[in-house]
């Protein structure tokens, strides 16, 4: 049989299938494992499907009185799948216990069945369907984020130019608050599969003001799009700082001139 | 029975289409000859479209040496049956384009259609359909053998498709070892 038609069979079956199948011939675990064949098998079940809710509660434990953030977060981390034929019953999909590897977990983001995991001390990117947890390095140390509580300042999503799925995080180099000034940094690192190119890079330009660290970023279209803004420094346009993944490049989308814009007031971004 | 009724009206398709003289006569690997409607072959095969467009049909069979007569029965059944059935929503996106097309699930017709089939059988219309360029008897088919797939065991599909198994036990071990969880259930 052609491998053109093998192809063909093997993009309809379910991940679980798939990932049993590799064992069946060196040339069908190629085949099953190539990018073209992922993102192929990822449009398919995305028409194919019905939408689904991917949950993972993180819960406290044990809650601590008074506490602005958490910082006692449990881990074990649970993923369900809930679609609406279910029943109102979610499947557990994927659970991990990380074992005491971090005490606070910051907004998860989802985009194509990842999730991008940031926590106190590393960040992670899982696919419960698969289950496999990528653990990123450390990317550079942000100077001010022991402050607060090592938040990690990631986004991530889908480079239209290459196929990969990027995670990017934001970075300050430097802050004077006498001034007012900041240099910040941008750092991309690139989910291969593979295993290569496992490391942080920074992007060749800097991005022109700083973001709002706490407010996760908005993918669309293969960009990442930021609040502009910081709770310590003045004097910065109000505005998106759109970041594009395929070029790695930044441009401010001004946001309509009105007092209703204030920095506390910022609607939250979202995109459909 | 779905058989019998497959084979009469694939028969009867045959006599009227002769009468109408609006056919195309292909002729298997095995020298056996086939009549298919030429609105359905043009419509359901990108291969057949392009001959009969060029000219290249031959009133006397036009040769398919790589089809074997029980498949190509099958693809002139196939054709002959749509050619019946009132064009839907779905083979009109899917025609587009294969790989990029919402996916379509297969009509009940079809289902049984393929149902029938032996293994072999199946295979070789499979075969038959990627080389004629049938994108969605190719739909049809792939969706039946993945379906026949799920749940097997790596043994059973190297049994069923005839292959090899080139790795090593220690690789096998690796593998296994990684995604121990997709291969007991827990």
């Amino acid at each position: 049989m052609s491998e053109d038609i093998v192809l063909e069979i093997l993009l309809r079956l379910p991940v679980e299938d798939l990932l049993r199948l590799q064992t069946v011939c060196k040339a069908w675990s190629s085949i099953i494992t190539q990018p073209r064949f992922i993102h192929m098998h990822l449009q398919r079940s995305a028409s194919k499907n019905k939408k689904c809710l991917l949950m993972a509660p993180h819960i406290p434990d044990p809650i601590v009185e008074g506490e602005i953030w958490p910082s006692t977060f449990s881990n074990n981390i649970s993923f369900y799948r809930w679609q609406q034929d279910d029943n109102d019953t979610a499947s557990l999909l994927f659970a991990k216990d990380f074992r005491g590897d971090f005490t606070s977990v910051f907004r998860m983001l989802h985009r194509d069945g990842l999730v991008l995991f940031p926590t106190d001390t590393k960040v992670y990117v899982i696919n419960p369907a698969t289950r496999d947890v990528l653990v990123l390095p450390d990317g550079r140390r942000d100077i001010l984020l022991p402050a607060y509580n090592n938040f990690q300042a990631v986004g991530f999503g889908l480079d239209h130019g290459n196929k990969r799925y990027k995670v990017a995080r934001f970075f300050y180099r430097a802050v004077n608050l006498r001034e007012q000034s900041c240099a910040m940094g941008m750092e991309v690192f690139t989910i291969c599969g593979d295993g290569n190119d496992a490391s942080w890079r920074e992007t060749l330009e800097d991005p022109p003001y700083p973001i709002y660290e706490f407010r996760p970023p908005v993918y669309f279209n293969g960009s990442l799009f930021w609040i502009i803004g910081s709770h310590d420094i003045r004097c910065i346009p109000k505005g998106l700082l759109r970041f594009r993944l395929e070029d790695e490049t930044f441009c401010v989308i001004p946001l309509p001139a009105s007092s209703a814009f204030d920095d506390e007031t910022i609607p939250n971004t979202g995109a459909r | 029975m779905e058989v019998d009724k497959g084979k009469g009206e694939a028969e009867e398709t045959r006599k009227v289409a002769e009468a109408d003289r609006d056919t195309v006569t292909l002729k298997s690997s095995d020298g056996k000859l086939f009549e298919v409607s030429k609105e359905a072959a043009a419509r359901l095969s990108t291969v057949l479209a392009g001959m009969i467009a060029g000219g290249s049909i031959d009133d006397n069979g036009t040769d398919l040496k790589q089809i074997g007569s029980e498949a190509l029965e099958n693809v002139v059944d196939y054709c002959n049956k749509h050619a019946n059935s009132i064009p839907s929503a779905a083979l009109i996106s899917s025609s587009i384009s294969f790989n990029t097309a919402p996916f379509k699930e297969p009509e009940e017709w079809e289902r049984k259609f393929v149902d029938r089939l032996s293994h072999d059988a199946l295979f070789d219309l499979v075969e038959a359909a990627n080389f004629l360029g049938m994108e969605r008897l190719l739909d049809v088919t792939c969706h039946k053998i993945s379906e026949m797939m799920k749940g097997k065991s790596p043994d059973q599909i190297r049994e069923v498709f005839n292959i090899k198994n080139d790795y090593t036990k220690e690789e096998l071990e690796e593998i296994r070892q990684e995604l121990a969880w997709a291969f007991y259930d827990d």
